[in-house]
């Protein structure tokens, strides 16, 4: 007996030693990752201007194919241009980074003096998203949204009127203005938009109040009055005081260089995805007669002109064989047009020829990229590869100076209670454009020679002749059209712009490839992950006109 | 202590010594051989004796007993009437099945007719020497109730179980693997997104098939509720040579095997080549010029054109234009027929195995030693495996035994990278076949330079270079493992009494894993995303597993009236499993070709998706179990059995969960005298009803901050960020249990030459620990719940008749049968459905009411009629949300097995038919809508074509669309609704056909050779999945996410293999 007893104790022994394993508590915590004691305010603030620049770049990339600066090419029938599932990436960058990160750091810095910075300027970010979300989806979760973590945990939540997250928003950015004039610095802070400069935070705070009121003229009576008096305050109207974020020329992460740059200046020599409007091209280089100072920053051509590109891959341009298609209005782009520019139409959605070393390419504003130099070679090639230009350290221009000029302008046209006199604020909204375009390239060693660059008053005098000749419609559309040129690179301005004035008209931007298109897209649909993993929601029915609250018009840009 | 211990042994068997005895002694033989360790029994007192190694033995018999028992496993037990002799030899007849002895849950041997549950055995020749060198793949069709898929036909690429239907919404699906008694573990160890690459091996692909002596495939709750919650997807319980004793006290055998692999490659037209509505064109597609000779219109260039001055040993690239090929003049496109079938080479598999053993009354010890080495069907696909199994089993006493067996297996394998194409590149990394399948025609894919000479980078007929060449893939991308391990299992058992043991086995199971990723600096053609990969790109991990499991075992067996026995066991069992992992990936190469970390700029320790490559991770079991069965007369047997588990990834309150069986196994033909004849041999009926747990994974339950150092870089520099983890942590999440009701029926007819083996189930998952996707507005992305309710309820069947059965010649027909039908009763509170697999927008979910897994995507819009509606463009007209439209479940299974056996010969087969579900196939998509399929060859591609349907209106349509617009533009290819891209999955496959020969053993004479067989098989020989285009070989048999749960999707694999060769085995 006394043999078993030794064996099994050594059983028990060997049970109880060998690992740890009654230790079952022990493990409840991810060794892997940091506590929530942790939580430090300044990488949580990091968190959120990184994720907030890709927020907007996810944003403004189906808001430029919809304003037809880039070429829609998912289907020829507006309700087949994008699928659900490519909003997908943007919905969980504005709530599952951006908002619930912002919601993280205000719990803790609100009430907190020191931190009052960032109580203030997170504000403000929070309601560039809230407005941009409305802006793009209509109604979207706002009150119940956020919620996953909190004791009454919502794993469904409805949407909002967007007039009420208009409204909310609108109260954030008084919040922040109020917040940020008595904040002190904060040490170990870093700000890729502002570096921690309270007076700029409000100046967009104010502009942003600007932009909201603007979409909101057309269904508020009180817009103009509120428009008036923000007209009085501190807005964004010098490069100073410009809301960038901006990228670099790091190689790793992908993300750290501008996802325009990426999409066209790949690893491959020539490998040029995705497509820039024919007709935006067509408008930004010299449909005024006159060549705009800003097109060899904007555009980058790989090809001096469309023989050389047919000379290096005969199939490369297919539609150059196809009939101008007849419902297309006369002097609109179609295909391809000299000296070199081959972009896309508006509603093609044919296979993919080999025309990556053909296309015209993102230039140097914003994306990062090349300017375009070449001096009328028409054998001109220079194919795009990664590294070349900028290497990728464009910007997202989400506000630029020249914005609020124009929106200055519209005002005066559109609100005779607030006035203004709209041609010198056009003129000023070009020439501070011109400019910024202009320096952006010289920063980025980009600079275009001064014999390259077209006059820029002499541009400026043909915008303004045909302004002053023209009817109120016609210099509402020649602000639109100036305002579009200046927005390269900024779609939801573009596609709020586009919706809220009608313009540019109908000779300006390039129609469906198809001649009929079905509805356009007033509003993006809801993200397949907000459908189909939210039981409170619904598609929307991609054949309907489905617009944005502040949207009063007719169904007017079917076309 | 030899003496204390006989001394023992003597006080015990001392009792007896009072009564009259005497000493019978004799030779126990079977099969020709004498059997070693046969069991003799004295029927209706203690005692007995074993057989020794020369199969004798002396037993001490009471003067009033009247009949010794004599058994031997595999053998029928026999009984045999004392008579005046005290000598008295037997001949054991070969089993009969009737009293065959099936290893249950932790090795516990039992009479199959004790059963209360289902348990299929699979013997050695069923697994050992087949061409497929993964045991799982020899599994297939086996066992009713077991369906096994693979992700391709490649070498060494993982293989997917799933036992009795998925029972969870979002948790692990594959079964336990207990080999020798100890579990091992047998994951895919992922560090790739499935779009990225999807053939990494599960590691059952460490053990030898050859060193196997039996598998028992335990399928019911009720037959696995002693393993814990690890159990409840099944198990399969391996019982290898080496660690079984032998019958006889030498053995030792060699055997050679060599096979031949070839992949099942598609079909094509030859009539036209690349290009877009009848034009020539370098475009994905082909549906371009017809090959007439003449030069198409618009003057094409040789698709190699702008590559001329890197290949002046190429004179026709030159020309904007040659007449002929090899010549300088007008480029006219010609077919080459053979460019995607020469793409692929025939590959071959050589297996090398050697067994040996002795035997004894002190023991056994075997040694076990294979070496496989495969070569795929595409270059650079290997596997290369060396398995050595040294194992022993110690009687020190009597009563005292120690057992141990171990492995070590090195398996290094290789793959060219294949991840998922959708019909247009791919749509993660590089993947060697994303973009072959649909080579246009007119391509020289085999015939022309891939790669520049200069700089490395690969070289296609694309000019804008946006497809990467698929052979430079073959030789610049990579994803390999190579793995080290051990695992042993190693006890000792103690009779303390007669009737009762007591054990201890202790479990060791550790590999490390090194997986290799990589792709030189130049591919092209990925989302832009992830176009990292075109800098070059090079991931390492190492992976360490590790399982430490013991348990100690006390088990009682004992006659407690004549009528009644008892067996019953009692027990604790530990479990910890840890897995870490090191690994950096590195971008941006240097120099071309070299594939080493310093070679490349940038290093990071996440993957491109921000995946962390550095982890640890630990869990723990704690179970204590019980179990019973009581006997009664040997016709009706109870069993009753419970487990109760804490763990270490819930918090304390919720750590907890008994889980208990009972099953009941009645046998009327030996309860009921004169019901057993020759027409009905044997009836059994079995109910049972058991329990199972599921456990949460590591820390799901407390949240965490995620920390990203170089979340990204700005115009400041590197940007550290810290934010909650996507995770929501539940610090609630309760323990699951499925519970499971099992019937059977099992009957022998005909002098046992038919059987039914029979089983229903009806199994519920309650209140599941669920992995919810969380709408981002959540500010989440997933949490772990409890909720919802899956039902899966099945028949299994499984039948055998013989024909005919002579002296020479006999045939035996078998056939397994599995239904089995799911159904997802109850989602969380609010969700609808759940996504599972795919994409989100194409995938797999979980829907209330609807079977597990159903595939949803875009719809074609029907009118009420069930007209397709077309749009104003000619175009179907597309749901605007996704929408049910396939359902991957198939309907029901069914196996057919033959064999013949006439002399020495054994000629065998088996048939497998997969009755409905649907796969979502981009093989066939992608081959139709490219137009390279060869049902397509009588098709004009310059006419033009109205689609079958109504406009919006109600009127027919009548729109014409190029050939291009229906076969591509409305097509899954080419945007075309998702319902266009399924396609119902009926399949009917030759599974194998086998002929083997045994070499009579006179042609041996008295030399030491004992046996000599030489078997031909071939494995896969032919399939055909009957409702999807021929020409496109889709084998729904394959599964593009790996062991994920995900099924029904065909993302352009690697395609299935055929594999046929020889074997020749000696036997000492």
């Amino acid at each position: 007996m006394k043999n078993i007893a030794k064996f099994i104790a050594v059983g028990i022994v060997f049970f109880l030693s060998s690992c740890s394993l009654t230790d079952l508590e022990g493990n409840l915590d991810n060794p892997n990752e940091v506590g929530v004691a942790a939580l430090d305010a300044n990488l949580l603030n990091n968190k959120i201007q990184a994720e907030f620049g890709d927020f907007f770049a996810l944003a403004t990339d189906p808001s430029m194919n919809l304003c037809r600066m880039t070429a829609l090419i998912g289907g020829d029938v507006y309700e087949r241009g994008f699928n659900p599932q490519d909003f997908n990436d943007l919905w969980s960058r504005g709530y599952q980074d951006v908002l619930i990160s912002i919601e993280t750091l205000l719990d803790k810095t609100d009430g907190n003096a020191p931190f009052a910075l960032y109580s203030g300027s997170n504000r403000v970010l929070k309601a560039y998203v809230l407005l941009t979300l409305v802006d793009l989806f209509g109604d979207v979760p706002y009150s119940q949204a956020l919620k996953g973590g909190s004791g009454a945990a919502n794993f469904n939540p409805g949407t909002d009127a967007g007039r009420s997250i208009y409204d909310a928003s609108i109260v954030l950015l008084d919040e922040a203005i109020a917040l940020l004039a008595a904040a002190p610095a904060i040490a170990g802070s870093r700000d890729v938009y502002y570096g921690g400069d309270k007076v700029k935070w409000t100046a967009l705070a104010n502009t942003l109040k600007l932009k909201a009121y603007m979409n909101l003229r057309l269904t508020d009576t009180d817009a103009a009055a509120k428009v008036a008096d923000l007209l009085t305050k501190d807005l964004i109207d010098t490069d100073a005081e410009e809301f960038t974020y901006r990228y670099s020329s790091a190689t790793i992460p992908a993300r750290a260089r501008h996802p325009l740059y990426r999409q066209m200046y790949g690893t491959a020599t020539g490998d040029v995805n995705g497509y820039i409007n024919n007709q935006y091209m067509n408008i930004c280089y010299k449909q005024k007669g006159v060549e705009d100072p800003r097109w060899r920053y904007y555009f980058y051509r790989q090809v001096g002109s469309i023989a050389k590109a047919i000379s290096d891959e005969p199939e490369s341009i297919p539609c150059l064989i196809s009939p101008y298609p007849s419902h297309y209005p006369a002097g609109m782009a179609f295909c391809a047009f000299d000296p070199g520019f081959f972009g896309r139409e508006h509603g093609n959605a044919d296979g993919i020829p080999p025309d990556g070393r053909a296309l015209t390419c993102f230039g140097v504003y914003p994306a990062g990229g090349r300017a375009d130099l070449n001096d009328g070679d028409a054998t001109y090639q220079g194919l795009t590869v990664a590294g070349q230009g900028a290497s990728g350290a464009g910007i997202e221009p989400i506000w630029m100076a020249s914005f609020t000029d124009f929106l200055k302008a519209e005002a005066a046209l559109t609100m005779p209670t607030v006035g203004g006199d709209a041609a010198a604020l056009i003129a000023s909204g070009i020439s501070k454009s011109i400019a910024r375009v202009n320096a952006f390239g010289v920063a980025k060693a980009q600079a275009v020679p001064a014999n390259l660059i077209a006059d820029a008053a002499a541009y400026q005098a043909a915008v303004a002749t045909s302004f002053a000749a023209g009817s109120p419609d016609d210099q509402l559309n020649v602000y639109a059209k100036e305002f579009y040129i200046a927005l390269w690179g900024n779609g939801i301005e573009g596609y709020n712009l586009y919706r809220r004035t009608e313009k540019p008209g109908r000779d300006d931007m390039q129609p469906m490839r198809g001649a009929t298109p079905g509805k356009y897209i007033y509003s993006l649909s809801y993200p397949s992950d907000f459908v189909n993993l939210n039981s409170s929601t619904a598609q929307k029915i991609p054949t309907a006109v489905n617009k944005v609250f502040w949207d009063n018009h007719g169904d007017n840009l079917s076309f | 202590m030899k003496r204390l211990l006989t001394t023992l042994a003597l006080v015990l068997a001392g009792f007896g010594l009072a009564l009259a005895q005497r000493t019978v002694t004799g030779t126990v033989t079977g099969d020709g051989d004498a059997l070693i360790g046969a069991s003799v029994a004295v029927k209706g007192a203690g005692g007995g004796a074993r057989t020794d190694t020369d199969g004798n033995y002396s037993v001490q018999v009471p003067a009033d007993a009247t009949t010794l028992v004599f058994s031997y496993t595999g053998f029928a037990t026999q009984e045999v009437t004392l008579g005046a002799s005290n000598i008295v030899d037997v001949t054991l007849k070969t089993n009969t099945q009737l009293d065959e002895v099936v290893v249950t849950a932790l090795g516990i041997k039992r009479d199959k007719k004790a059963l209360g549950y289902a348990a299929t055995v699979v013997s050695a020749s069923e697994i050992a020497e087949k061409p497929e060198t993964d045991v799982a793949r020899a599994l297939i069709g086996r066992s009713p109730g077991v369906v096994i898929t693979n992700s391709s036909g490649l070498a060494g690429s993982g293989t997917k179980i799933i036992i009795r239907g998925v029972s969870t919404i979002s948790g692990g699906t594959q079964p336990l693997w207990i080999v020798d008694g100890v579990p091992i573990n047998v994951s895919a160890n992922e560090n790739n997104d499935f779009s990225d690459g999807n053939i990494t091996p599960t590691r059952n692909l460490d053990l030898d098939p050859n060193n196997i002596e039996s598998i028992s495939i335990l399928r019911g709750l009720s037959a696995t509720t002693l393993y814990g919650s690890q159990g409840r997807n099944g198990v399969i319980l391996v019982t290898t040579k080496t660690a079984t004793a032998s019958k006889k006290r030498y053995t030792a055998s060699v055997s050679q095997s060599f096979h031949l692999i070839d992949a099942f490659v598609p079909e094509y037209q030859n009539k036209w080549g690349n290009g877009f509505d009848g034009d020539y064109g370098e475009f994905f597609s082909n549906w371009g010029y017809v090959f007439d000779g003449n030069r198409p219109p618009n003057n094409p260039r040789h698709p190699y054109f702008e590559h001329k001055g890197l290949f002046p040993e190429y004179p026709e690239f030159t020309s904007a234009a040659g007449a002929t090929p090899g010549t300088a003049g007008p480029y006219i496109p010609q077919a080459y027929p053979n460019n995607v079938k020469d793409f692929f080479q025939t590959g071959n598999s050589l297996t090398t195995s050697v067994n040996a053993g002795v035997s004894g009354d002190m023991g056994s010890f075997n040694v076990a030693f294979n070496r496989t080495g495969e070569e795929g069907y595409i270059a650079n696909n290997n596997l290369d495996r060396t398995t050595i199994s040294i194992g022993g089993i110690a009687n020190i006493t009597k009563k005292l035994v120690f057992n141990a067996n171990f492995t070590y297996a090195k398996t290094d394998f290789e793959s060219p990278t294949v991840g998922a194409g959708l019909g247009s590149n791919s749509n993660g990394g590089p993947s060697v076949f994303a973009n072959l399948f649909y080579t246009p025609r007119n391509i020289n894919l085999m015939g022309w330079p891939y790669q520049n000479p200069v700089t490395g980078t690969p070289l296609y007929y694309r000019n804008g270079g946006d497809i990467t060449n698929p052979r430079w893939l073959l030789e610049n991308s990579r994803q390999s493992s190579k793995t080290n391990r051990f695992f042993s299992s190693i006890g000792a058992n103690y009779s303390i009494l007669d009737w009762l043991k007591i054990g201890y086995n202790l479990g060791i199971d550790t590999y490390a894993e090194d997986q290799e990723y990589y792709v030189n600096r130049g591919a092209s053609g990925f989302p832009v995303a992830v176009a990292a990969f075109g800098t070059g790109l090079r991931r390492t991990t190492s992976g360490a597993n590790t399982i430490f499991d013991h348990t100690i075992r006390l088990s009682a067996a004992r006659n407690l009236t004549d009528d009644l026995d008892l067996s019953a066991n009692i027990g604790v069992n530990g479990r910890q499993d840890t897995y870490e992992q090191q690994g950096v990936e590195s971008t941006n190469q240097v120099v071309f070709g070299l594939q080493e970390h310093r070679n490349f700029v940038d290093h990071n320790t996440r993957d491109l998706r921000n995946n962390q490559l550095n982890f640890y991770q630990r869990q723990i079991w704690l179970g204590a179990f019980a179990d019973a069965t009581l006997g009664y007369r040997n016709y009706l047997y109870l069993n009753v059995q419970g487990r109760n588990d804490w763990t270490s990834t819930h918090e304390k309150e919720n750590g907890s969960l008994f889980y208990p069986g009972v099953s009941v196994s009645f046998i009327p033909t030996q309860a009921f005298a004169g019901l057993e004849s020759n027409t009905l041999n044997f009836l059994k009926l079995r109910l049972g009803y058991g329990t199972s747990a599921n456990f949460a994974p590591p820390y799901s339950t407390r949240p965490t901050l995620s920390l990203v150092s170089g979340i990204t870089s700005d115009i400041l520099g590197t940007v550290n960020a810290l934010a909650f983890s996507d995770l929501l942590a539940n610090p609630d999440l309760r323990p699951e249990l499925q519970k499971e009701l099992e019937a059977g029926l099992e009957v022998r007819m005909f002098k046992n030459r038919f059987g039914i083996d029979l089983s229903v189930y009806d199994r519920t998952a309650e209140d599941q620990i669920v992995n919810r996707p969380l709408d981002p507005s959540t500010g989440f992305g997933n949490t772990f719940i409890n909720a919802g309710t899956i039902t899966n309820k099945g028949v299994e069947l499984g039948l055998s008749v013989t024909p005919v059965q002579m002296k020479n010649f006999a045939w035996n027909l078998r056939a397994n049968f599995t239904k089995n039908i799911s159904l997802v009763k109850e989602l969380p509170e609010g969700s609808d459905e759940i996504y599972i697999g795919g994409f989100s927008n194409l995938g797999n979910f979980a829907i209330e009411g609807q079977p597990y897994g159903v595939i949803k995507g875009i719809a074609t819009v029907k009118d009420a009629n069930g007209n397709a509606v077309i749009t104003s463009n000619g175009d179907y007209k597309q749901s605007p949300e996704i929408e049910i439209i396939g359902d991957p479940n198939p309907d029901f299974m069914l196996s057919g097995f033959t064999d013949i056996t006439w002399k020495g010969f054994t000629l065998s087969g088996q048939m497998d038919y997969v009755h409905g579900g649907d796969i979502y196939s981009f093989s066939a998509g992608a081959l139709v809508g490219r137009g390279v399929a060869k049902e397509l060859e009588s098709f004009n591609p310059t006419l033009t074509v109205i689609i079958p349907g109504v406009l919006e209106d109600g009127t027919p349509n009548n729109i014409q669309l190029p050939a291009s617009g229906l076969f591509f533009g409305n097509t899954i290819i080419g945007g075309g609704p998702d319902d266009k891209g399924i396609f119902d999955a009926t399949r009917i496959r030759l599974r194998e056909v086998a002929l083997a020969y045994n070499l009579p053993k006179r042609f041996l004479g008295k030399s030491s050779v004992q046996g000599v067989s030489l078997s031909l098989v071939a494995n896969n020989v032919w399939f055909r999945a009957v409702n999807t285009p021929k020409s496109s070989k889709v084998d729904p048999d394959r599964t593009a996410f790996g062991t994920g749960n995900g099924l029904g999707f065909d993302f352009l694999g690697g395609p299935s293999a055929r594999r046929m060769g020889a074997t020749l085995r000696v036997s000492f």
